[in-house]
């Protein structure tokens, strides 16, 4: 594909994001609307260079805690699905456990975090991470169980033991199902991040926005949406590019059978 | 042939799996052996038990009944694992590795450092046509040259027992015909040597590459898998496309033909 034909691709999608910034002007423009109701798309773009300041402030700490959060959930949730996939004992004892954890709402542990850990950027990281973990582990152990079971035979006829087929097999079979899970992960860690600063903080994006809108200041509101809009869209972007980077083959193969 | 020492040898195992409410008999009193620099195929329609029967011999279990004798010394499966080289009919090379890495895994396993285990391989690139091919991925390889990848990793691992399960099968005519002539020629080779030697056991669907390729051809018939003929071939020198027409080659081809479906009318 040449770079024509990457710009011509996205065409229709710009076209329709203009489109409606366009109405949404004009809508604002033709009814007069206070501007702490609905802000013009181009009232937003000015909050956003005029107060880049505060915004960026508030937009690192929202990061740090995305970034973190994020880590923490990958490192853990690797380490877990491996200790599932490996013991059956474990498996038994914790997957219902895991399970489980998924049906109990996040935004209710959220005020407790508070409670329990402060008021910092511990509780905010800590439900970065929860909401991101859950994704990361299973996806991750559906992978590692999806090895071909005469693929692992051979090994086994070649006198490999357990811990030599999930090095050699199970692990890099696993990491496109990882992928998966962490383009989801990574999304909901944004909103993970301002959930935990909503329900209560002193920075980031979700504590501009909490403490923006009494002030009437909606268009600050708004910008932080659009920051936090842009942040999920670039991270995405960036665990595609890690994929790519990391595990080629996997591109390669889908295309090649594809073709076939 | 019979005074000699076998180099795998089977006595009468039985074998059955269980299922929901019954258990399903796949192997019933096989007896089997194969001599040192041998190549016996194994003959019979799709789903006899050809496969658990190779799944056997390469220890990944045991039979219910009878035993597995290599060098004339019962084995249990453990024994037999890593022991007996085993290629199947799906390459199962690993997308993530390269070729040169593909065929070293084997070695990798045994603990041969990666260095050492690499310019093994590198040594018969040649050999197997895959010189310049090393560091590509397994897609972008061509069926014969993915199977060739499959046959050097096993032949790296130098077992002196090696078992194809139906290795061309997913090849074309032309493929499998010019892979059977390579394989024989291959293992020529190794026979000069009396330490290098391979007795392969082949296992197939297909007369004309049973005839092709074997001393010694096992039937097996389906449900539950026996041996109901044992024959020896010797058409002397071995050029397929020369085999072909040889009048012998062509008889018993036939022969074994239609013994086979009227082993299969038998059973519908």
């Amino acid at each position: 594909m040449n770079i024509l034909d990457r710009i011509l691709k996205w065409i229709p999608a710009v076209a329709i994001i203009v489109l409606i910034l366009c109405t949404w002007e004009l809508i604002v423009r033709v009814r007069d609307i206070a501007s702490w109701l609905l802000p013009a798309p181009t009232a937003i773009a000015y909050a956003l260079y005029e107060s880049r300041g505060i915004l960026a402030s508030h937009t690192l700490v929202t990061l740090e805690e995305v970034l973190i959060g994020f880590a923490i959930a990958l490192l853990a949730g690797v380490v877990l699905a491996s200790g599932l996939v490996l013991s059956k004992t474990l498996e038994k004892t914790l997957y219902p456990f895991l399970i489980a954890s998924q049906t109990v709402p996040i935004i209710v542990i959220a005020p407790m975090l508070l409670v329990w850990v402060g008021y910092g950027l511990t509780p905010k990281i800590i439900v970065v991470a929860l909401i991101s973990f859950f994704p990361i582990v299973v996806n991750t152990i559906d992978g590692m169980k999806s090895v071909d079971r005469d693929v692992e035979n051979l090994l086994r006829t070649m006198g490999a033991n357990r811990w030599q087929i999930f090095t050699k097999v199970q692990i890099p079979v696993s990491l496109p199902y990882l992928f998966s899970g962490l383009r989801v992960a990574v999304a909901a860690s944004v909103i993970g991040a301002v959930i935990g600063e909503w329900v209560g903080s002193s920075e980031g994006l979700g504590y501009l926005m909490i403490r923006s809108k009494p002030q009437f200041q909606t268009e600050l509101v708004f910008a932080a949406i659009v920051i936090l809009s842009v942040m999920g869209i670039l991270l995405f972007s960036l665990i595609g590019f890690l994929e790519k980077l990391i595990i080629p083959w996997w591109h390669k193969e889908r295309e090649n059978s594809l073709v076939i | 042939m019979t005074g000699t020492t076998k180099k795998i040898r089977v006595e009468s195992i039985c074998h059955s799996v269980d299922q929901k409410d019954s258990s399903l008999e796949v192997l019933q009193n096989v007896d089997f052996f194969a001599e040192k620099g041998e190549i016996v195929s194994i003959l019979g329609p799709s789903g006899c038990g050809k496969s658990t029967f190779l799944n056997m011999l390469s220890g990944l279990y045991d039979p219910n009944e009878g035993t597995i004798l290599v060098d004339e010394a019962v084995t249990d499966a453990k024994d037999r694992i890593g022991r007996i080289g085993y290629m199947q009919q799906k390459d199962m090379l690993l997308p993530w590795r390269t070729v040169l890495d593909n065929v070293v895994i084997g070695l990798e396993i045994k603990g041969v450092s990666r260095n050492s285990a690499k310019s093994m391989a590198i040594s018969r690139l040649d050999e197997f046509g895959l010189a310049g091919f090393e560091n590509q991925y397994p897609y972008a390889l061509s069926g014969g040259m993915r199977q060739r990848a499959a046959f050097l990793r096993t032949m790296l691992m130098d077992t002196p027992i090696v078992l194809l399960d139906e290795p061309f099968s997913s090849l074309d005519s032309i493929n499998r015909m010019h892979l059977q002539s390579w394989l024989l020629e291959l293992l020529e080779r190794y026979s000069f040597s009396a330490r290098d030697s391979k007795t392969v056991i082949l296992v197939t669907h297909d007369v004309e590459e049973a005839l092709f390729l074997s001393d010694r051809i096992y039937v097996m018939s389906s449900r539950p898998g026996k041996i109901t003929l044992v024959e020896s071939i010797d058409f002397g020198r071995k050029i397929i496309t020369e085999m072909v027409n040889d009048p012998s080659f062509v008889q018993m081809k036939s022969r074994l033909t239609s013994y086979l479906i009227s082993e299969q009318v038998g059973k519908l």
